[in-house]
């Protein structure tokens, strides 16, 4: 027993001649600059200031108004001679028009008008829907 | 004494004093660096490990309980740390040979490796222990140069008890042939 403390006293010695390995230049203030780094935080700016929302909701109510007010029938010939032709009111939405029957009895509406309705309408939802899933990867991007 | 004034600046650093944690850091760091060297083998690995270490361990320490060792439960995670950095790198240990037979009394190792210059000491054991597998120089380092307990070494890697001291058995006995291999080889030369 004496023997084997003995050679692990040498061992020991031996050892400790080696000595500990040193820590890097300048380690201790690596380390404390890490604690004290603040986190970057990935500010949520929404892509569309409020003014931007208002102008771009004026901008469609003018256009809603503009459609359904001004009669542009080069508009609706432009169309129909490229090819394009008028839909029906009554395959979009049946019960829609005549819910609405009062508002839109009289008026000339083609399907084209129609279309860039919806399909602003649509851009306007889907951009919303996308910013709220993606917003943040968005922003990193 | 070193345990309380661990356990004194933990305290400051819990309280808000942010600063106070670089005393716990220089006073450490070097054998915490030394676990990753050990295991890592490579300055730059140890070092990130090292840094890693110091810093989950301020994140962690409201949950130190004060009744065990600081010293223990950092290395525990430097171990920790270290061994994850090795799986993640997948380095490979290069197995310390076993093929000396030839025997020589350790007392003659012993009289052969006092006969060298302090600097010759040196550089034999640190290529000795640089064939070591890594978690037996952990075990060379915790038990021989910070002279930690069994009982503390067993927290620190995970192995029992009785495993640290069989391994610190093999190591010293694993050692002694290497020793001897050099000797031989510097006497034939």
């Amino acid at each position: 027993m004496e023997d084997q403390n003995n050679n692990h006293d040498f061992i020991r010695e031996l050892v400790g001649k080696s000595g500990l390995e040193q820590a890097p230049d300048r380690f201790t203030e690596k380390v404390m600059a890490r604690l004290t780094e603040k986190p970057v935080l990935v500010e949520d700016t929404p892509l569309l200031s409020r003014g931007t929302w208002i102008a771009i909701f004026l901008s469609v109510a003018a256009l809603v108004v503009i459609i359904f007010t001004v009669d542009m029938p080069f508009i609706d010939r432009m169309f129909t001679t490229g090819g394009i032709q008028k839909m029906s009111m009554s395959i979009i939405s049946e019960g829609f028009l005549n819910s609405m029957a009062a508002f839109f009895q009289g008026l000339n509406i083609s399907g084209i008008t129609v279309a860039i309705i919806l399909a602003a309408a649509g851009l306007m939802v889907m951009e919303r829907l996308l910013k709220r899933r993606f917003g943040n990867v968005l922003l990193m991007i | 004494m070193e345990t309380r004034d661990d356990i004194h600046v933990i305290e400051k650093v819990l309280a808000g004093d942010t600063a106070a944690f670089a005393s716990l850091v220089n006073r450490h760091k070097d054998l915490v660096f030394t676990i990753a060297m050990n295991i890592c083998r490579n300055r730059e690995d140890a070092e990130e490990v090292a840094q890693d270490t110091f810093v989950k361990a301020f994140q962690k320490l409201g949950s130190f309980r004060k009744e065990s060792r600081f010293s223990t439960w950092l290395y525990r995670i430097a171990y920790n740390e270290a061994i994850s950095m090795v799986r993640k790198s997948r380095l490979t240990t290069v197995a310390l040979e076993e093929e000396i037979t030839e025997a020589m009394p350790e007392e003659d190792v012993e009289t052969e490796i006092a006969g060298m210059d302090t600097g010759e000491q040196k550089t034999v054991v640190r290529k000795i222990l640089a064939r070591l597998p890594e978690t037996d120089r952990v075990l060379v380092t915790l038990y021989y140069m910070d002279n930690q307990p069994v009982s503390e070494i067993s927290a620190i890697t995970g192995l029992g008890e009785s495993n640290v001291k069989v391994r610190l058995h093999r190591i010293r006995k694993k050692l002694y042939k290497e020793l001897e291999a050099f000797i031989s080889k510097k006497n034939f030369v």
